[in-house]
Formats: structure tokens, C-alpha cells, sequence
């Protein structure tokens, strides 16, 4: 549970800089539909892979532990 | 020491940081809106640095190699052996991204008077013949050590046709070969840095993350196996 909402939070942190750095990508994000989208599946996609990669980490500790 | 970085997670946060970033940013980024390339320059921030990955698990591949010749600990083969699986699937990637690319700015997914294309898939046909090298054999002994000479040979070749060939050739469409300038010279101004940098570390980091995980089960399969 502890590691998913570090997950998260690092997850969103990484979202910030396109957000605040002055930049015109506010008001695209308002105007441009299409390009939210792809960023949007773009960023699910990637979200699932982590999520299986941490999962994958979860189940070969799980093993090693039990072969120690 | 290496063995303890596996196991940590300070790096795989990081790399999700990154990626994330790159995913996000890179699409938003003020790019230098050249002609022909347009808005296809923002694919720098997947095919290059997916390269970039390939070659450093490469590296890692050839360390772990000339390690198991210096020790002939069976464990280095692992290393070496996976660490050029996933260097190879980013290699991969790297092809397939670069198709994209070629397809939007040259018109065609594969130009074959393009020398740096050739010498990629040569690239990969080097390292494919390693695994074909290592499928090939039963005894394990004989699998690590031909495996981990023909390693070296491997990435030498590997540097050759990527680095050492393009910029040899007399003509190339792709930047800093053939003659070109680079990206650095002339395009890849500090908005594109500001992405490109965290987009090598990010992939170079999945790369290693991947590796890592094949590495731990093929570990595991040998403490079964009662190998080690």
C-alpha cells in the first residue's frame, strides 16, 4: 500500500513541470483535444507497465525468500 | 555492490519519474519547427535515446563477459547473457521507432541507400547470432565461455557499424553522418535538451530495470536447477 501511493505521488510530481513552467502547454491542454488524448493513453500504457514491473519485483522476492 | 543496486528502488522511481516526464513534456515541448521534420523531431526523445539504452546494456553485456573470463563465475554469464537480451529488444524498438520516423520525414519505412539503417540491422544481426550461438550449445561451461568471447567481438562490431561506419560514408540522411552536422550543431536547442537528457536516463533505466528482473529469475532458475 505504502510503495503504491509513493507510486502515485511520484507518478503526479512528474506531471508538474509541463504544468508550471510558464509555458503555453496550460492552454493547450484547454485547446488541443487530440494531443491530450494520445498523451493520455501514452500515459496509461506507461502506467500499466510500471504497475506490472513493481508486481514483477513483488513476485521474485517472494521467490528468492522462498529458495533462501 | 552491484548485486545490492538490483534490489534497491530509489532508481526505478526515478526512471518512472523521467519517462513519465518524457511522456508528458516531450510532447508539449516548444520545439524549433524545421522543415521536414516538423513536429516528427519530438520522436528524439524515444528513438534516440532507445539507442542510447541499447548501447549501454550492450556495455554492461561486455563487462559482465570479460568478468566471467577473468573469473569464470557462471553467475557473469547470467548477467551478460540477459543484459543483451534486453539491449537487444531495445535495439528493437529502436528500429521500429526509427521506421516510424523515416516513413514521416523520408517518405519510406526502410531507404536502402541509407548506410546507417543498414549498419543497425547488421548491428542486430551481430547480436542475434550470439543468441543463435548460445542456443546452440548443451554444456553450460562451453555455452558461457564461447558466449562471452564472441561478446567482445560482438560489441566491437556493434560500435563499428553504428559509430564508426556512418561517419565514414561519403553520403547519409540521418544527422552527424555522412558529412551532416549533428543535432548538437544547429537543432537541438535547450528546449529539446530540457527532455532529451531525462529521456536517456529514463530509458537507459527501464532498460536496466528489465534486465535486473530477467537477471533475479534466471538466478532463481538455477538455485532450483541446483546449479549454483
Amino acid at each position: 500500500m505504502k510503495k503504491n501511493i509513493l507510486l502515485g505521488t511520484a507518478f503526479l510530481f512528474s506531471m508538474v513541470p509541463a504544468m508550471a513552467n510558464n509555458h503555453p502547454a496550460v492552454n493547450l491542454l484547454l485547446s488541443n483535444n487530440k494531443l491530450i488524448a494520445v498523451n493520455a493513453i501514452l500515459l496509461i500504457i506507461l502506467l500499466g507497465i510500471f504497475i506490472f514491473l513493481f508486481n514483477q519485483d513483488k513476485r521474485i522476492k517472494k521467490l528468492e525468500d522462498r529458495i533462501k | 555492490m552491484f548485486e545490492k543496486i538490483l534490489y534497491q528502488s530509489w532508481w526505478k522511481v526515478l526512471t518512472i519519474l523521467l519517462l513519465s516526464f518524457t511522456c508528458v513534456y516531450g510532447f508539449w515541448v516548444k520545439i524549433p519547427l524545421l522543415p521536414i521534420l516538423e513536429e516528427s523531431i519530438r520522436n528524439l526523445f524515444f528513438h534516440v535515446p532507445m539507442w542510447f539504452s541499447m548501447m549501454f546494456l550492450m556495455l554492461m553485456s561486455l563487462i559482465f563477459s570479460l568478468k566471467y573470463l577473468v573469473s569464470f563465475d557462471s553467475k557473469s554469464d547470467v548477467y551478460a547473457s540477459n543484459f543483451a537480451v534486453v539491449g537487444f529488444l531495445m535495439g528493437c524498438l529502436g528500429i521500429l521507432t526509427g521506421m516510424v520516423w523515416a516513413k514521416v520525414t523520408w517518405g519510406a519505412w526502410w531507404v536502402f541507400a541509407e548506410v546507417k539503417l543498414n549498419a543497425a540491422a547488421a548491428a542486430l544481426l551481430v547480436y542475434s547470432a550470439y543468441f543463435i550461438l548460445r542456443s546452440s550449445f548443451v554444456d553450460a561451461e562451453l555455452k558461457a565461455k564461447f558466449s562471452a568471447v564472441y561478446s567482445i567481438f560482438a560489441f566491437v562490431m556493434f560500435m563499428v557499424f553504428i559509430n564508426v561506419i556512418p561517419r565514414l560514408a561519403t553520403s547519409s540522411l540521418h544527422p552527424g553522418n555522412g558529412g551532416n552536422p549533428g543535432f548538437n550543431s544547429y537543432d537541438l536547442d535547450n528546449h529539446l535538451r530540457l527532455v532529451f537528457y531525462p529521456a536517456i536516463l529514463g530509458w537507459i533505466g527501464i532498460g536496466f530495470w528489465l534486465s535486473s528482473q530477467l537477471i533475479r529469475i534466471n538466478l532463481i532458475k538455477r538455485k532450483i536447477d541446483d546449479i549454483d
